[in-house]
């Protein structure tokens, strides 16, 4: 987004501007769901909503451009999942066997035929193969598209352990692929 | 090693498929198991988000800055006004310590919690220099030594001379001003470092030029001259003068 652009699309949404807003959560809404939804968040749509109304009340606070923007909400969400995970932990949880499948027309770009190959299964149960933090570091980097700076932003971490994090994820992807014998 | 290195590199299939493209249609996958196309839920949540915004937005743009600053700022003074006061008594203690001569004040402070300072003299060795400054050298410390027991006891002769020099000051005053002269009228100069008690108003033989009577060949009033004794004769002499100074401050004020 260019600069001026989401300086306007930024100060009509600090007045509360409904248009900005829809702008706003159309551009980083599904790939934040994304992101709720390859960790495992207990009510991913709850906790999206719960991420974006805190980004409304903290817009104040916020200075910076589009990319950073964007790193900002993923941090946001990453906070918000946590918390979830630990309201979640001290109540049952009826478990769901598999996440929801979305509704996607197969076949109209790489992703969905990447998708139609290994399939959604496939893929929650790769992402299971790997520890919280490798799936955090590469959805964000696959999902949020943050650069490893950002990644280290939104967890809290330094740079050098996400490099570690990504590296072994990667791996054990690889792994998981190889074992399965997708091959693509 | 930058964020454009290896690290990066190794995410290069996202922009870059046939770097490896297991990982990258991995990626796509996920992409495609996990993003929606569209947001889901927009037309409630986006209402939500405008009305935060316009709730967060008034009450923190006019009063933040006064508002957000204050305990801070509060805090801080506080604690500077504590430091400050905390470092008064240590500050005076040490000034104590190093030998400084504090003031009464300060003094009955420490008094007060039952801490004595050192080097502080105690008040009867304080009165020498308030003597001091009143009479002139010996002379002073003298009087003043004597103006302790002549008060608790006075004598015929003090008492005498000290009521009837005070008048004799006040009448002579103005007289002895006049006349100028170096021996010890009243009203000269500094009575002070003449060291004449101030009242004695009966001009001095010229060889005791200013000296306190008793100390110098000087007759008080009224008494014949007899040899000097010794320290105990000359104190009741000394004492009046030293009274009638230390009662006459308007001729030493009304000399200078």
């Amino acid at each position: 987004m260019a600069p001026n652009r989401f300086s306007a699309l930024l100060g009509a949404a600090r007045e509360g501007d409904e248009a900005a807003w829809a702008e706003i959560y159309g551009e980083l809404a599904p790939a934040v769901l994304g992101y709720l939804r390859g960790n495992g968040a207990p009510d991913p749509e709850d906790v999206l909503a719960e991420s974006f109304l805190q980004v409304a009340r903290d817009l104040d606070r916020f200075e910076g451009d589009w990319r950073r923007f964007r790193g900002w909400v993923f941090t946001i969400a990453h906070h918000r999942l946590i918390d979830a995970r630990r309201h979640s932990a001290r109540r049952p949880v009826e478990l769901m066997a598999e996440p929801p499948e979305p509704e996607l027309p197969v076949g109209e770009g790489a992703a969905e035929a990447a998708l139609a190959k290994i399939g959604a299964g496939e893929v929650h149960r790769v992402l299971a193969t790997l520890s919280e933090e490798q799936r955090a570091v590469l959805l964000l980097r696959i999902i949020g598209d943050l650069s490893l700076a950002e990644v280290a932003e939104a967890l809290g971490k330094r740079i050098g352990a996400i490099k570690q994090l990504q590296r072994r994820g990667l791996a054990a992807v690889r792994r998981e692929l190889a074992k399965e014998g997708v091959t693509l | 090693m930058s964020d454009r290195d290896a690290f990066e590199d190794e995410m290069g299939f996202l922009r870059r498929p046939e770097r490896d493209p297991d990982l990258a249609e991995f990626a796509g996958a996920v992409q495609a198991a996990l993003v929606p196309s569209q947001a889901p839920g927009s037309e409630l949540i986006v209402p939500r988000l405008a009305e935060a915004a316009r709730a967060t937005a008034p009450t923190v743009t006019a009063p933040a800055a006064i508002r957000t600053p204050a305990p801070r700022r509060r805090l801080g003074l506080a604690v500077r006004i504590a430091f400050v006061v905390a470092l008064l008594p240590l500050f005076s203690a040490g000034l104590a310590v190093a030998g400084v001569k504090l003031p009464g004040p300060a003094q009955s402070v420490f008094e007060s919690v039952g801490i004595d300072l050192p080097n502080q003299a105690d008040e009867p060795a304080e009165a020498p220099d308030r003597g001091g400054a009143a009479g002139a050298g010996g002379a002073g410390e003298r009087a003043d030594d004597a103006s302790g027991a002549p008060a608790a006891e006075p004598g015929a002769h003090g008492r005498e001379n000290a009521m009837t020099e005070r008048g004799h000051g006040r009448e002579k005053s103005d007289p002895a001003r006049e006349e100028g002269g170096g021996n010890g009228a009243h009203g000269q100069g500094e009575p002070g470092n003449s060291g004449q008690a101030p009242g004695h108003t009966r001009p001095l033989p010229p060889q005791s030029n200013g000296k306190a009577i008793g100390k110098t060949d000087g007759t008080p009033p009224g008494q014949a001259k007899k040899p000097l004794k010794p320290a105990k004769p000359s104190l009741p002499a000394a004492s009046n003068g030293s009274r009638g100074g230390g009662a006459q401050g308007e001729p030493k004020a009304k000399g200078k």
